[in-house]
């Protein structure tokens, strides 16, 4: 008598709730055999026989290694110069995922890329800000150790996640000062994530024929920003934007006096005085501060006005000055507050000269 | 006692075989087999997609298997009623229209009981309703011969599935 030594799925319920809870992205995990057996009845002369079943056809299924890395924003991340690394708004954030089918090692490799127009995280000037190098952590969602905050280096720790099973990446750095950067500069960074196996070396496809009891691994991970397809390895890029205030400056003239209609509708004419109005406007959320407004006159220069002494005020909390050896007019240390497209905040500059 | 022992042995496990279905070398007529391959696509010489079958090697999750089970009348009578009854493996997705058979009438099942062919199959949702079955919902298919086996007869019938 042969007797079946594999078990017979009498449960039929509990084979459907089975089947329907095996549809994650991973897949039937690695190491699973799966089993066909089909039962035949038959009568011979109208007299039913005993069904016969047929030995069971199987395989064992193989390790699909595949993973993704997902930068999270579509846009770039604005940051401000002189910002130190732990900044709010100073962060990158991507997703690797174990898109496998059993439980994988990772390496994750963090670096700058070098077609952008600067590195986070570096400066050559400290003042305001002294550059702070950049880190990442590592966090997975479940099970497996966290990377607590880690320097970029060319050896990339390793992070252990079961099927299915995301972490979370962030790089933090400061920001250069002004002018090492300029408004709308980038600085770009990839986070290179590769399947490894157990030494730390990256996963790679079975070359051999099928062993069949043994698992073999197959490659399934797609292109990624600088990968190539099927290599145990993704990546993905984010990037960080420096926005600096949007200043604009209007200078603006208006007769004041003339000596034969004194204040009462004066003209332009020689003797008159005209005052000349600076207005710096900020229509962006940031502070702008330490500025300089300098104003050469080149009609005092050509001799058509005459600085008018002492006339030069600012309303800004600056040191108005007037240099008449080079007839400019400068003042340092303006500040103007955050203001919108529509409510610019201002700083005025005004001073008078006299028509010759 | 050692007799008894044995008799009592040998009964049940002449019971748990009637369970069991096994297979009875000395009176069993037909024989039946059991294959499993893996589907491919290969492109020909014009360029056309074609179906290759090959070794059930490296199979991972979303690859396309075939199962085949061939059968043959080994005794010198016909046979009548043939129908062979084949549970959908756990970790597999029934590929809808691929059940194949010449001369077979194919039903399928989401329970192990109730019978239907793909068309008027219905599975019960859990609010007591019912609506037509889809191919993520069957547990078995059946394939019925509408002819008699006649000795020496050789036949084969398939299904594909994908693999969860």
């Amino acid at each position: 008598m042969k007797y079946l030594t594999t078990p017979i799925k009498l449960s039929v319920s509990l084979a459907a709730f089975l089947l329907s809870q095996a549809s994650f992205a991973g897949g039937t995990d690695a190491g699973t055999i799966v089993e066909n057996t089909a039962t035949i009845s038959y009568s011979v002369g109208g007299a039913a026989q005993a069904p016969i079943t047929s030995d069971v056809a199987d395989f064992k299924v193989d390790q699909k290694v595949d993973l993704t890395v997902t930068g999270d924003s579509g846009t770039n991340i604005i940051v401000s110069p002189s910002t130190a690394r732990a900044t709010t708004g100073n962060k990158l954030t991507y997703v690797l995922k174990n898109e496998g089918n059993s439980p994988q090692d990772f390496s994750v490799l963090v670096k700058h890329l070098a077609t952008d127009n600067f590195d986070a995280g570096t400066g050559t000037t400290t003042s305001p800000q002294a550059f702070e190098a950049c880190q990442f952590t590592v966090t997975p969602d479940g099970p497996g150790t966290a990377i607590a905050a880690t320097a970029i280096s060319a050896t990339p720790p390793v992070v252990s996640l079961i099927k299915d099973e995301s972490a979370t990446i962030e790089v933090t750095c400061s920001m250069p000062n002004r002018p090492d950067v300029d408004d709308g500069h980038l600085s770009t960074l990839e986070v290179l994530a590769a399947a490894v196996d157990a030494a730390g070396v990256i996963m790679a496809e079975s070359t051999i024929a099928d062993r069949e009891d043994d698992i073999d691994v197959v490659l399934a991970d797609g292109i990624g920003a600088s990968d190539a397809n099927r290599d145990a390895i993704h990546s993905d890029t984010q990037t960080y934007e420096i926005d600096v205030p949007m200043l604009t400056v209007v200078k603006k003239s208006a007769v004041i006096s003339d000596p034969f209609n004194g204040t009462a509708q004066p003209k332009r004419i020689p003797g008159a005085v005209v005052e000349y109005t600076i207005t710096v406007e900020n229509t962006s959320d940031s502070v702008a501060s330490g500025l300089t407004v300098t104003d050469v006159l080149t009609a005092a220069i050509a001799g058509e006005v005459a600085y008018v002494t002492g006339s030069v005020i600012s309303t800004s909390g600056a040191t108005p000055t007037f240099d008449a050896a080079s007839n400019t007019v400068e003042a340092t240390g303006i500040s103007v507050p955050a203001g919108t497209t529509a409510t610019p905040s201002v700083a005025v500059v005004t001073f008078r000269v006299t028509i010759l | 006692m050692k007799t008894v022992n044995q008799a009592i042995i040998l009964s049940a496990a002449l019971t748990f075989s009637a369970l069991f279905l096994p297979a009875q070398a000395a009176q069993s007529t037909v024989k039946i087999t059991s294959e499993v391959h893996e589907l491919i696509e290969v492109l020909d010489e014009q360029g056309k997609p074609q179906q290759k079958i090959i070794a059930a090697d490296e199979i991972t999750p979303g690859d396309h298997i075939l199962f085949t089970t061939r059968f043959i009348n080994q005794g010198d009578k016909a046979s009548d009623n043939v129908m062979i009854t084949n549970p959908i493996p756990k970790h597999t997705r029934y590929l809808e229209g691929s059940a194949k058979g010449e001369h077979f009438t194919i039903t399928f099942s989401v329970d192990g009981n109730v019978w239907a062919d793909a068309k008027t199959l219905k599975i019960r949702q859990k609010d007591g309703k019912y609506r037509a079955a889809t191919a993520a919902d069957y547990t078995h298919i059946r394939w019925k011969y509408n002819r008699a086996l006649k000795p020496s007869e050789k036949k084969s019938i398939s299904f594909e599935t994908t693999l969860l």
